[in-house]
C-alpha cells in the first residue's frame, strides 16, 4: 500500500486539501493527530485511510509509527506537514525514510522567527532587529532607546497569535511580559515596524530553481494585532516591481539555502524596497490553495505533494483569473445560533467559494489572531476591484446571529 | 384530594417560585441579580391527549402563559399570554422557529381543574434580548 503520512492538519484549508488531494492522486493517507475531536468526527475525514490520535507529536513517536505502520505492509511514500510547527520534522524524516530531498535546514530556520533573522542577517530585506532571552532582565531591554513603533514577537508565532505592534515603552513591556508569560523558554524578536504594502509570496524551489507561483497583496487590519481580512492577487504587478521582488526572493531564498521546498514569504514593501515580515515553511493555510488553484489552475499542494514523493512539479498556468479573497470577522462576543447567507452569497456574481467556519455554539469573538476570522468568500472578476467588490458584496449576505455572553 | 387539584398545587408553588425570582417575597442582601426575571412561562394541557391549550392573541394562538393571578379556593387562575417570536423577533410560526417569549397584556381566565400537565420553561425565554447580527456593515 502506497502510503502518505501527514503530520496534523487544520479542519480546512490547505493542510486539509493536501490529504484529499493525496487520497485522489491514488495514496493511502495516515494523519497522526493531536486533536482529540478529529477521532469523534470522522465521517468529516472519509479521504484519511486511517487517523492515529496521540497526545504529543514528537520526533521518536512519529518514528514509532512509522515503523508500525511499516510493519503492517505500508510503503511510506512522503511524509508532510503544513502545519506549524511540524513542517521540517516532517520534511526530515521523509528524507530520511522516503528519499525525499527536501532543504531540511532551512525549513528549520523559517521555523523559529529568531533563526530566520540570524540567517538573513546581512540580507538587505532584513529590517532592524534585536534577539532577546526571556530570561533578560526587561528594563535592560526597554532602555534600548528604540524608535516606535516597534514590532514585538515570539519566536514560535503564528496566525499573527504573538505579534505586537507597540507604540511606546510601556506597551513593549506589557507586550514582552506577555509573550514571555505565556512563551517561558522562548526567544523573542523586537524589529522595526515596517509601514507599507504587504505582500505574501507563493513559491516552489525545485532544484535550486526558484518558481514564484502566486503574489498576494494582503489588506491588513491593525488595532493591537495584525488581521489579514483580503487577499488581492497581483496579476499584473508592474515590471519593475516583479523584477525587485523577484530578486529580493531569490537573495533571501539563497541565504535560507533553499534547494527543494515550499515556503511563503511575507513581504512589505516600504520607501522603495522589500522588507522581510517573516518566511514560512509551507503553503499559507486558510484559502491560499483555493485561491491559487482558481486563479490558474495550479493545486499547489498537489505540487508539494510531488515534490516529497520526487516527481517534478508542474507550475504551468491552465488560465490566468483575478482572484479576491474576502475573510469576515466580527465585532462582538457571543454564543453562535444561526448563521444565514451562505447559499445567497454563493450565487452572487464572481463568486467561486463561501466557506464558514464555525458550527452552531461557537463562542465567537472579535479578531485576536487570523483563527479569528470566521470564514471567507473567493470571487473572481474581469478586473482586481470588480473580483474584490463581487467578493465583498457577496459577504455582506453572510449574517452570524449571537446571543450575547 | 384527586388529580384536578395537582395542577392547582402545582401552580400555587410556581407563583411561589415566580415571586421569589422577581424579588417580590425575599429579599437579598448578598446577591446582585444583574438580569431580572419575573416570569415563570409554562404550557397547560388538557387530558385530551395532552395536546397544549392555546390561546389567542392578535390572530395567533399561543401556548405560553404567565401566572398573573391565583385564587386557590375555586381554583382558578388569569393568566397572561405570552407571545413566541423566532430570532428575527417576529411572531414565531412552528415551534422550530421558537427563540424567545414576549410578555402581552392579554390575559384569560381559566379553571385549573380542566388541566392535569404543566410545562414550565426557562426564565430566561421571557424578554430574551434578540442576538446580535455580525458583521454589522
Amino acid at each position: 500500500m502506497k502510503t502518505i503520512l501527514f503530520i496534523e492538519t487544520t479542519k480546512s484549508g490547505s493542510s486539509r486539501e493536501a490529504i484529499k488531494t493525496a487520497a485522489r492522486l491514488g495514496y493511502c493517507t495516515v494523519l497522526l493527530t493531536e486533536r482529540n475531536s478529529f477521532m469523534e468526527q470522522y465521517e468529516e475525514f472519509p479521504d484519511v485511510t486511517r487517523v492515529i490520535h496521540v497526545r504529543e507529536i514528537t520526533e521518536d513517536l512519529i518514528r514509532t509509527e512509522i515503523r508500525r505502520l511499516q510493519q503492517q505492509g505500508n510503503s511510506i511514500k512522503a511524509i508532510i506537514s503544513f502545519v506549524d510547527p511540524f513542517v521540517s520534522m516532517a520534511a526530515k524524516l521523509s528524507n530520511e525514510y522516503c528519499d525525499s530531498i527536501i532543504s531540511v535546514d532551512a525549513l528549520k530556520k523559517m521555523e523559529d522567527k529568531t533563526a530566520t533573522r540570524k540567517a538573513l542577517k546581512n540580507n538587505v530585506t532584513t529590517p532592524a532587529f534585536e534577539i532577546y532571552q526571556p530570561t533578560d532582565e526587561l528594563d535592560t531591554i526597554l532602555n534600548k532607546g528604540y524608535t516606535f513603533p516597534q514590532i514585538v514577537k515570539s519566536a514560535v508565532s503564528k496566525a499573527s497569535k504573538d505579534v505586537y505592534l507597540v507604540g511606546n515603552k510601556v506597551e513593549m513591556k506589557k507586550a514582552l511580559k506577555k509573550i514571555i508569560k505565556q512563551y517561558p523558554v522562548q526567544k523573542v524578536v523586537i524589529e522595526d515596524y515596517l509601514d507599507g504594502p504587504q505582500y505574501v509570496v507563493e513559491v516552489l524551489v525545485h532544484n535550486g530553481t526558484i518558481n514564484i507561483v502566486a503574489i498576494f497583496k494582503q489588506d491588513i487590519t491593525k488595532k493591537t494585532k495584525f488581521i489579514v481580512t483580503g487577499y488581492e492577487l497581483q496579476l499584473n504587478l508592474e515590471k519593475g516591481l516583479y523584477e525587485t521582488l523577484y530578486k529580493a526572493v531569490e537573495s533571501i531564498l539563497i541565504d535560507l539555502g533553499v534547494t527543494n521546498a515550499t515556503c511563503h514569504l511575507e513581504i512589505r514593501y516600504v520607501n522603495g524596497s522589500w522588507k522581510l515580515v517573516e518566511v514560512n515553511p509551507r503553503i499559507s493555510g486558510g484559502a491560499m490553495n483555493r485561491m491559487i488553484e482558481e486563479a490558474f489552475g495550479i493545486n499547489l499542494v498537489e505540487e508539494t505533494i510531488k515534490l516529497y514523493l520526487g516527481y517534478e512539479p508542474c507550475l504551468i498556468r491552465k488560465y490566468e483569473k483575478q482572484i479576491y479573497a474576502h475573510y469576515i470577522t466580527i465585532n462582538s462576543y457571543g454564543n453562535l445560533l444561526k448563521v444565514t447567507g451562505e447559499n445567497l452569497a454563493s450565487h452572487q456574481p464572481g463568486v467561486k467559494e463561501v466557506y464558514i467556519k464555525p458550527s452552531i455554539g461557537t463562542i465567537m469573538i472579535p479578531p485576536l489572531s487570523m483563527g479569528h476570522r470566521y470564514g471567507y468568500v473567493i470571487a473572481s472578476g474581469n478586473t482586481s476591484d470588480e473580483a474584490n467588490e463581487n467578493a465583498v458584496n457577496a459577504a455582506k449576505n453572510i449574517k452570524f446571529y449571537l446571543d450575547p455572553i | 384530594m384527586g388529580k384536578r387539584s395537582n395542577i392547582c398545587l402545582a401552580m400555587k408553588t410556581l407563583q411561589k417560585e415566580q415571586n421569589i425570582i422577581a424579588g417580590i417575597d425575599m429579599e437579598f442582601q448578598f446577591i446582585c441579580m444583574l438580569k431580572r426575571v419575573d416570569t415563570i412561562p409554562f404550557m397547560l394541557s388538557t387530558s385530551e391527549k395532552n395536546k397544549p391549550f392555546k390561546a389567542f392573541y392578535k390572530g395567533i394562538a399561543t401556548p405560553y402563559f404567565r401566572l398573573e393571578k391565583l385564587n386557590e379556593e375555586i381554583c382558578c387562575a388569569v393568566l397572561s399570554l405570552l407571545e413566541a417570536i423566532d430570532i428575527e423577533g417576529y411572531p414565531a410560526d412552528s415551534y422550530d422557529d421558537f427563540y424567545a417569549l414576549r410578555k402581552t397584556k392579554s390575559c384569560i381566565i381559566v379553571n385549573l381543574n380542566c388541566f392535569c400537565v404543566i410545562n414550565p420553561l426557562s426564565p430566561e425565554l421571557v424578554n430574551r434580548p434578540l442576538p446580535i447580527i455580525e458583521p454589522n456593515c
